[in-house]
């Protein structure tokens, strides 16, 4: 193939793939303009957490206050990431409750718990929600004492204070 | 060729439909991720899946388009297998997303990674067919 032909074939491919990504955006607007709860284009999702559990009447603790609440009261503490994470370092003293497998895991912490039993849930951080989903399912079990540490993994050892390993 | 290209279609076309009809959840799939700023996650989440969906589309429907297409699948192929190694390294539980926004779908590993290296496959053999027809024309 000729230097000027393939040139073209060039732009000619440039100039289509151009066509299918204005008419990708073009629809993703309309789209989104005509449904009944449009996606908002900016959204706070790094304190979309804390804002859900706040709504949901869930306290939420800085690492201060969530090491205050440890060292001070007699509460759960819930660690909501994979068992693989949580036997990798986690919270002094947490317990293992996956949220994938939040039923069955549960099930053996709930005989021990009586409703107003406070427990507090955390996870790896601000970008992770797993805590919030657990939290959610405690609720629709009848357990309302709860408290958030969005911060969750990360925050705990930005503040210095040391993690458990399970190995 | 044409299988691999009927099999792209499809694919890309089943993964842009599950996630234009709940932007919501694929926007949350986008944040999990952690690959870009907050700013970007709602935005990536309306405009990429009808990328995908006329990607998708173009490979059987726009036969001048078809080779653009192609090219356009192969990138995003490309940049989503990295994403998935990154989350696979970072150690980040979540779901894909690719063809569900359930959260209740299988948490990504290495079987995402081998799919998707097929899918790379697929593409680039469904684009030799593509570049043969563009040659012809």
């Amino acid at each position: 193939m000729a230097p000027t032909q393939a040139g073209q074939r060039t732009s000619e491919l440039a100039l289509d793939a151009f066509f299918i990504l204005i008419l990708a955006a073009l629809l993703g607007v309309t789209a989104n303009l005509v449904r009944p709860t449009p996606l908002p284009w900016a959204e706070n999702w790094s304190h979309r957490v804390e804002s859900q559990a706040s709504a949901l009447g869930i306290r939420v603790a800085s690492a201060e206050q969530a090491k205050q609440l440890m060292d001070e009261a007699a509460l759960y503490i819930f660690d909501a990431r994979s068992a693989e994470h949580f036997a990798e370092g986690h919270l002094p003293m947490a317990l293992s409750l996956p949220s994938a497998s939040f039923d069955e895991s549960f099930a053996q912490y709930a005989q021990l718990m009586i409703p107003e039993q406070e427990a507090l849930v955390y996870c790896s951080g601000l970008a992770c929600d797993e805590s919030l989903l657990v939290c959610k399912s405690m609720l629709k079990m009848g357990f309302t004492n709860l408290v958030l540490f969005a911060g969750g993994i990360e925050k705990w050892e930005e503040e210095g204070y040391a993690l458990e390993a399970s190995y | 060729m044409l299988a691999a290209t009927l099999s792209m279609a499809g694919v890309f076309l089943t993964a842009g439909l599950s996630k234009i009809a709940d932007p919501r959840a694929f926007a949350l799939i986008v944040h999990r991720y952690q690959a870009v700023p907050d700013i970007l996650v709602n935005p990536i989440a309306l405009f990429l899946p009808w990328l995908e969906l006329i990607s998708g589309a173009s490979l059987i429907l726009v036969p001048r388009w078809r080779k653009a297409a192609g090219v356009l699948i192969l990138g995003m192929l490309l940049v989503f297998t990295g994403l998935i190694v990154s989350v696979i390294i970072r150690g980040i539980d979540l779901n894909c997303g690719c063809f569900s926004v359930d959260p209740g779908t299988d948490a990504i590993g290495w079987k995402n990674v081998c799919r998707n290296l097929l899918f790379i496959l697929l593409t680039t053999i469904a684009l030799r067919g593509a570049a043969r027809w563009r040659a012809n024309q």
